[in-house]
């Protein structure tokens, strides 16, 4: 199981990509993440939520209600431009720290 | 605590009813927007149908519950992101706290005095009920003003003011002072004519009332500048 922490640092690329394929609502992606982690990153369910509403604020992502399938509304959420523009720089900053620690990790300094 | 706990096994289980309760429980506890609880709402109606293949009704509620997590922590989550939710209900805590607090102190004197003075008139004896109304008032009050100094200060978890309790609170302060109001008014007419007595009582509970919407209009205001600010 993943800690907290990365966890936490995590939630905003891995919530921005999963909306790049498509829009979505909270319990789906939730499901998503479960999914292609194989279930070793576990989110409070509650906690992704804050997340959304955090990135809808800084105009990342943009919300709507709809009527789902089971007759319930339901808000989904869709990327925007400043998202998309986000995700790239959060690339950036993963890919550094993913290169950084594979050096380290397959280079001598073990 | 979930209704099956309380009445044990054999009571019927109502999803519908038991999601009411927890929005109930949360909102009074936070003071989430409705907005908020009705994301999440969706969000335990999910899981619970996801849940409810492998489990049984109930442990699948309980099961959705536990996976959405603590609604304290939730809170402090939303709050983070919405800081000015959290700086509107300390703002009202304080304004609706002192008013209240200062107003219901003058109530109890003021009674007190008037129980005095007609220490044989049967007012008396709203008078001396008043007494404990303008004391739970107060103390009412300043605790409210008190939680929401610790909150702007920074000494407390800013989120705890819940707006709701407070809306009901003063409701239900205001229908008991209102009715020992009347009480009093109706003896000070019967027995002395609209003297000084129903005048004072009067006086003690129009102020508050005044001052309370005077406050929520200059609230309403600062906080719309806020918004606009904000925005």
């Amino acid at each position: 199981m993943i800690k907290k922490d990365l966890v936490a640092a995590s939630a905003v690329p891995l919530v921005l990509l999963i909306l790049k394929r498509g829009e979505s609502y909270g319990y789906e992606i939730i499901q998503k993440v479960k999914e292609l982690s194989n279930g070793e990153l576990n989110w409070t369910d509650g906690m992704l939520y804050p997340v959304l509403h955090k990135l809808e604020k800084e105009k990342l992502v943009k919300s709507i209600w709809r009527v789902a399938d089971t007759g319930r509304k339901r808000k989904y959420y869709k990327i925007e431009k400043a998202g998309l523009r986000t995700l790239k720089e959060e690339k950036r900053q993963w890919d550094a720290v993913n290169g950084a620690l594979g050096n380290l990790w397959g280079g001598s300094y073990v | 605590m979930a209704l099956w706990e309380i009445y044990g096994e054999g009571a019927m289980f109502e999803l519908e009813r038991e999601i009411s309760g927890w929005r109930e429980r949360v909102s009074r506890k936070r003071g989430l927007s409705s907005e908020v609880l009705d994301e999440l709402e969706s969000h335990l109606w999910d899981t619970y149908e996801e849940l409810s293949i492998e489990f049984e009704e109930r442990e699948a509620f309980q099961l959705a519950l536990e996976r959405l997590g603590d609604s304290s922590e939730l809170g402090a989550e939303f709050d983070k992101v919405d800081p000015l939710i959290s700086i509107e209900n300390n703002m009202k805590n304080l304004l609706f706290g002192s008013v209240i607090a200062i107003t219901g102190i003058l109530a109890a004197v003021a009674m007190m005095g008037a129980g005095m003075d007609l220490f044989f008139h049967p007012a008396e004896i709203s008078a001396v009920l008043m007494i404990p109304v303008g004391i739970t008032v107060s103390s009412f009050g300043f605790s409210r003003f008190w939680n929401a100094f610790l909150c702007v200060v920074g000494k407390r978890d800013a989120s705890r003011g819940s707006l709701i309790v407070l809306k009901r609170w003063i409701s239900a302060t205001y229908a008991a002072g209102g009715l020992a109001f009347l009480i009093g008014l109706s003896l000070s007419f019967v027995h002395l004519q609209a003297d000084h007595f129903g005048v004072m009582v009067s006086a003690s509970f129009t102020a508050p009332i005044i001052a309370l919407v005077v406050s929520e209009v200059f609230l309403r205001s600062t906080l719309w500048k806020l918004q606009e600010h904000k925005g």
